[in-house]
């Protein structure tokens, strides 16, 4: 759970990789904190972490979900594991981030990183609790996939 | 899936915007390495004794920190969040703003308005406008901030930051920073 005596700084960074989590592209997600930052300032608001998600979150959802096509990914509930010897190299790593849907890395990044609950996630998404589930089930199997045979993401 | 959550926490671990953007961001200088902060402070106390650091290095520093914000800012070019060639529409469409966003009939003649929309300058709302120059036609980011005692302290100045040239100015209420390619001002006071 984010704690809320963090300096301002690691503030940002958290808003920063939450941001990332969101649309995988660095300068974007640079834009979204800037933008987050400047509006809630402009409120007078004192800026904590879940405010600064919430507000990371409007703005991107008016910025780019909407003027983007769907990824639709085909649904393979297959178990599939990465062998637990196998070093997973930060390229590696990188490139599975960029084929999980936006949805599911959000998911991820807020129950894996952060700590959120799924009912926390559920609550800030607007989105039901089994939903959040699902999300982050399905986007670790994927990551699990694409991970064990890199291959996969390349259609 | 330990070894994915590891891997993912490593991911995000290794991210981190950098600390001139989030200075710049939060209207404070990066964050240094500890092993500086003696010798820092040492300087900032011998500075203090001589009665030179509010009136020199402070100065020095926030001029320095807005060059850099206003560099950036003018770099990235980010579109126009409200589309208007009126001073009037865009201070309608920012309706936060407390402040007449208007300048000076100098620059109002000199440019045409593309757009503007919000972003700050030492942590404080501003408003950042696309220009047009009229002689050029080189865009131009002009940005306008309610006057500070911060703000205030800083002269009338034209500098380069990052190959951008900048032009810092203010009049009784407000702060002007206008950014452009280098030595394509028109005059401005």
């Amino acid at each position: 759970m984010f704690d809320k005596n963090v300096n301002l700084t690691e503030l940002v960074q958290r808003g920063y990789r939450y941001a990332l989590s969101l649309c995988n592209d660095e300068t974007n997600a640079e834009d979204l904190v800037h933008d987050a930052w400047v509006r809630l300032q402009g409120r007078g608001k004192r800026v904590e972490i879940p405010l600064l998600i919430v507000t990371i979150r409007n703005l991107y959802i008016d910025r780019y979900r909407r003027s983007k096509l769907v990824v639709v990914e085909s649904y393979d509930d297959q178990q599939t594991g990465v062998d637990p010897d196998r070093v997973i190299l930060p390229h590696e790593m990188e490139a599975a981030m960029s084929q999980i849907r936006p949805e599911k890395r959000e998911a991820i990044y807020l129950n894996v990183v952060v700590g959120y609950s799924a009912q926390e996630i559920a609550d800030l998404t607007e989105t039901s609790r089994n939903s959040i589930l699902s999300l982050i089930h399905r986007g670790k199997q994927k990551l699990a996939r694409l991970l064990s045979d890199p291959k996969e993401g390349r259609t | 899936m330990k070894q994915i959550d590891d891997a993912i926490r490593q991911h995000y671990a290794s991210k981190r915007m950098p600390d001139a953007t989030v200075g710049a961001l939060i209207g404070a200088a990066p964050n240094r390495s500890s092993r500086w902060i003696p010798a820092v402070a040492t300087a900032a106390i011998l500075l203090l004794a001589f009665g030179l650091y509010d009136r020199v290095q402070d100065r020095s520093d926030v001029t320095q920190g807005i060059l850099a914000e206003v560099a950036m800012n003018h770099a990235k070019g980010l579109d126009a969040e409200i589309v208007s060639t009126s001073y009037e529409g865009l201070q309608a469409g920012l309706s936060e703003l407390t402040f007449d966003i208007r300048p000076e009939a100098g620059v109002v003649a000199q440019f045409e308005l593309i757009g503007g929309r919000y972003c700050s300058i030492k942590g404080q709302l501003a408003a950042q406008f696309k220009l047009r120059a009229n002689t050029s036609g080189d865009i131009h980011t002009l940005y306008v901030t309610e006057q500070t005692e911060v703000l205030a302290s800083i002269a009338p100045l034209d500098a380069m930051a990052d190959e951008t040239s900048i032009r810092l100015w203010s009049d009784t209420t407000r702060f002007f920073a206008l950014a452009g390619p280098e030595a394509a001002h028109p005059a401005t006071r």
